[in-house]
Order: structure tokens, then sequence, then C-alpha cells
């Protein structure tokens, strides 16, 4: 699980310069919470597209903790890039008020893609690409908002596990405060990672390493010591979430359907 | 054969996908910069008119040897010889991952990928035909051997163009990078472990050329290499630019190599097709 951080760094950088401005674009629009992979993806972002062409958004809500939001304005104030900040409390509370619920888990994913939506908004203002912030981990665990915050144009850290996260983030000089800090979605106080999968990432990482990186069997997994109960968890939550990392569906109906036979890749012509 | 110091350059290019005319206006712009540098022999990645991720692409780009768009590089080769790669239409209408080498005002040789990757994230088979002939041919740099990409993964390949007389092996690729635990990507590792035996043991000089840029999140990794028959890697570009490299090589160094290490005079071809003829172990 081991990463060379300046290979990395270099392939990370050359993606996001390659990826953005062969299709006319100079800038890039991404979302800072304060918390690791977004301040990760933002201090590539400035890398690849220097710090004038990036934009950064900090989206408040009222419950989100505010050493979070002066943490993300920090980020933006360290890497020089121009940032917006935006609550977003009234349109979903006024939204909440007619359609109320108890439910933490609805307002959660109602304020991801509220969020989503102002960055998308930002990107057209600004004529610049969404860049994503979901690393492996929690695409492979389905931990995040469909259309949501894993809605992006280009995702630079969807092939490095939480942990390798980590790592690069020291590489690249991340301030100590945002390493060490407890991984947390802030869509409702108290919430962390760890603790609503019930699951620590540096076991989740090993066993997801070991099943699809390194094409290991369960049973081999359990053997080297991993607790059955957390392997069958994570393989079912793979499984589970699967339909978050594909588009919809398209019923084939015609003999050339998009999905399915209809085969040009993003890049086509760029 | 010509023997003595050449100048070869080397394009590790950056193609736009999809797009033929623009990819031939960059590639004669580069040829141009190889003849003002006097460049006898200017070489350019795998697909390099087309890009790697067609897909269905192939069948709008894909062009017969006898097209009118090669009439320009008919005639950039007065001056230069020139290896390109692009999708051919076959006279059966079959598609081909395949390269053209231009020499002298003519297109000397088509050559078509043997070995089609078809696993993990790779899937020409579904879309190309595969090879069946490897004949090397006859330039002013000796005789010349091409291999596709994964050919050249494949030493009983190699070790084929040596058998029919090769000397001067040209290897143009679209590698992804992948593999970044170590100190470079480890896919590249492989290719310059390939070249580094097939240049020492077939007595060869062998230019391995491959593109750069991203294509759907592939990202291609560069590192064009040139090994000696000493076995000694003599060039390498660095990974992820798009740049003109101009080598020296000296032929010299092969003829040498072939005369005093003698691999080729002391290999027995013919107990090596007794070998292989006599069948598996398993079938006995």
């Amino acid at each position: 699980m081991k990463i060379n951080s300046q290979l990395v760094e270099k392939t990370l950088v050359e993606f996001l310069k390659d990826e953005i401005t062969k299709f006319g674009f100079k800038k890039g629009v991404i979302g800072l919470s304060g918390g690791l992979d977004s301040t990760v993806a933002a201090f590539l972002g400035a890398r690849a597209l220097g710090k004038e062409n990036l934009v950064a958004l900090v989206l408040p809500y009222k419950s989100s903790d505010p050493k979070n939001i002066n943490d993300a304005v920090e980020i933006a104030g360290i890497l020089g890039i121009k940032h917006y900040k935006i609550d977003i409390t009234a349109q979903i509370d006024i939204y909440f008020e007619k359609n109320p619920t108890e439910d933490k888990l609805l307002i959660g994913n109602k304020i991801a893609r509220e969020r989503m939506s102002v960055i998308f908004d930002y990107s057209a203002r600004e004529k610049a690409m969404v860049i994503g912030t979901s690393n492996k981990t929690e695409l492979l665990l389905g931990y995040g908002t469909w259309y949501g915050d894993l809605a992006s144009s280009v995702n630079p850290l969807g092939d490095l596990y939480k942990t390798q996260v980590f790592e690069l983030a020291k590489y690249l000089g991340v301030p100590e405060k945002i390493i060490k800090k407890t991984p947390t979605a802030d869509l409702w106080p108290g919430q962390t990672d760890e603790g609503e999968m019930g699951l620590k990432y540096e076991v989740a990482d090993k066993i997801l390493y070991m099943i699809f990186d390194q094409r290991k069997s369960k049973e081999f997994v359990i053997k080297s010591g991993f607790d059955e109960r957390i392997v069958e968890k994570i393989l079912s939550m793979v499984k589970r979430y699967q339909f978050k990392r594909t588009l919809p569906i398209i019923p084939k109906l015609s003999h050339r359907t998009i999905g399915k036979d209809f085969l040009y890749p993003r890049d086509w012509g760029v | 054969m010509d023997s003595g110091s050449k100048v070869i350059a080397i394009s590790q290019y950056k193609p736009i996908l999809g797009d033929l005319e623009k990819n031939i206006e960059k590639h004669i712009k580069e040829i141009e910069k190889a003849i003002d540098k006097s460049a006898e022999l200017i070489i350019f990645p795998e697909l390099s008119l087309t890009g790697y991720l067609l897909r269905d692409l192939v069948y709008d780009i894909a062009i017969e040897s006898n097209n009118p768009y090669f009439d320009s590089f008919k005639k950039l080769s007065k001056k230069i010889d020139i290896v390109f790669g692009f999708v051919e239409k076959a006279k059966d209408k079959l598609i081909y991952n395949s390269s053209a080498y231009f020499s002298g005002g003519k297109l000397i040789n088509i050559y078509r990928k043997i070995r089609l990757p078809n696993f993990g994230m790779f899937e020409e088979k579904r879309f190309f035909k595969a090879g069946d002939d490897l004949t090397p041919f006859k330039t002013d740099f000796g005789n010349t051997g091409i291999l596709i990409c994964r050919d050249f993964l494949f030493p009983s390949l190699a070790y084929s163009l040596f058998y029919k007389g090769a000397d001067f092996l040209i290897s143009i690729s679209n590698s992804p990078l992948r593999g970044v635990e170590g100190e470079e990507y480890s896919s590249q590792k492989m290719w310059e472990d390939a070249g580094k035996v097939y240049s020492r043991f077939f007595s060869m000089y062998v230019i391995y050329v491959n593109r750069v840029g991203f294509e759907d999140g592939f990202g291609f990794a560069g590192g064009s290499f040139v090994s000696d028959p000493d076995g000694k890697i003599v060039f390498r570009a660095p990974f992820l630019e798009e740049n003109l490299y101009f080598v020296n090589i000296d032929l010299s160094v092969r003829d040498k190599a072939r005369s005093v290490y003698a691999y080729y005079r002391d290999e027995d071809f013919e107990q090596i097709k007794r070998f292989i003829s006599e069948g598996k172990n398993e079938d006995k």
C-alpha cells in the first residue's frame, strides 16, 4: 500500500493539467471543507493550474463545525487561491420547513447535494471544471452522497485509499492540524466517518487493498488476521453501493445504446 | 550496411484523440523540426495519428495504406525516414493496429501488431484484428524490425526477428502508467528490462518510443529509451513530458558486438526449431 508520493504528485498534477486544459478550461473549482481530502485535492489543483486558476467554495450550513470552516478559509489563504464563502442554511432550512424530517441522513444528503449544486453553478460562472475530492476508500464503501459530494468532472484522489491520502498530504506539506483531524463529513454535530461506518480506515484500507488490488480471496484475508465480520461487512458495502459508481442504466432497445454499445471515449477529439 | 554515427529523433508525442487531420498536421511540424536538426529517422509512438482509447472511433478513423493523407509523409521521407502508428483498414476491410515506415519518398513497410492485449483495462481484440507477419526490412539503420507495444513483451517475437536477421529494433508503444509504489512507475521497468535483454543478447539497437498525455484518466508514461548492444540504456526521456528528443547512435557499436560477441553465429536456430517442434513436455 506504500506510495511514492513524489511520483503520485507528479502524475496527479499532470492528470489535472491535461484533463482540464484540453477541454478548453483554464480553471478549476473545488469545495473546501477543512478536511483532509479536499485540502489535498486543492493542493494538487493549485499546483496543476496555478493559484490564480483555482477557485475554492466554502459552504457552511448552520450545524457545520466553525473550526472546519475556519480551516477551509485558512487553506485557501495558504494556497493563495480565491475563495467564496456561501452559507447554505437558508435554502436547506426552507426546504425542510416544508418537508419536515428527523432523519439525519436525509438532511445530510440534502446538504451534500446543495453544495454540489452551488459548486456546479460556480463552475459555470467561473468557467471552471469541478475537481472532486472522493478517495478510493469512500468510493468503494459507498460512503458519499450520490450526486452530492460524489459528483465532479475530474477526481484526482479516486485511486488512492484514505491512508494513502494521508501519506500524500504529509509530502505535500498540508498543515499538521488538518492531517491530525478526525475524518468527518460534518453533516451533523459529532458525526465521524469511522463512527458512522463502524470501521477503522486503517483496517478497511488493508482489507480493500488485499481483495481488490491484490485479488486475494476472502478466506486468505481472514486467515491473515482480519475479523471475519469486518471483512464480510466491507464486501457487502462494496457490493451494495456499486450503483453509486455507475451512470444510470438504460434499457437496450435500439442497435446502438448509450452505456452499452455506444463506445466512445470521454476525451473524444481533445 | 551503413555503419557510423546517426542522429535519430524520438517524438514523445501526445495525440489528439480521434482527430486524424490535427494529428497529421502536428506530425508534419515535428518531422520538419527533425529535418532541421539533420536527424535521419523520426519515430512516433503507437497509434500516434489517432490516439489510443478509440473504441468505436476505430471505424471512422481507419485508413487504407494507399490513402492520400500519406502523400505528405512520402514527400518528407525524401529527407528523413519516418515511422508512426495508425489505424489501418486492410483491403479485406478488417482493422489493424499498424505502423507505417516511409523512406526515400515511399511507404516501404506496414507492420501489424501481433499480440493484442485483451485483459484488465485492455480491449484491443474487440476492435482490431491481430497481425500475422514478422519480416525485417532494409533501411539505412540495418535490418529493421518493428514491434508494437505488447509485442515487445514477448521475447519470442524479438527472437524471431533476430533469427530473421534483424539488427535494429523499433518498438512503438502506448503504455498506460501504473504502479506508484517504487522509484518509478512499475509498468515502465518491464519495458526497459526487455529492451536491455534484447539489445544485448540479440546484438541490436533497441529504440522504444512511448507516448505521453492522458485519455479518460489513463496516463501514458513516456520514458522512451534507447538501449545498445552492450545492454546499456544510452538514452532515457523523462516521464510525462511531451518533447522531441535527439539521440546519437553509433552503429559501429552494434557491428562490433555482432562480430565479437557473435550471439548470432553461435545460436543454433535449427536446434531451437527442433526443440519447439518436439512439443511440450506434457504431450509426451
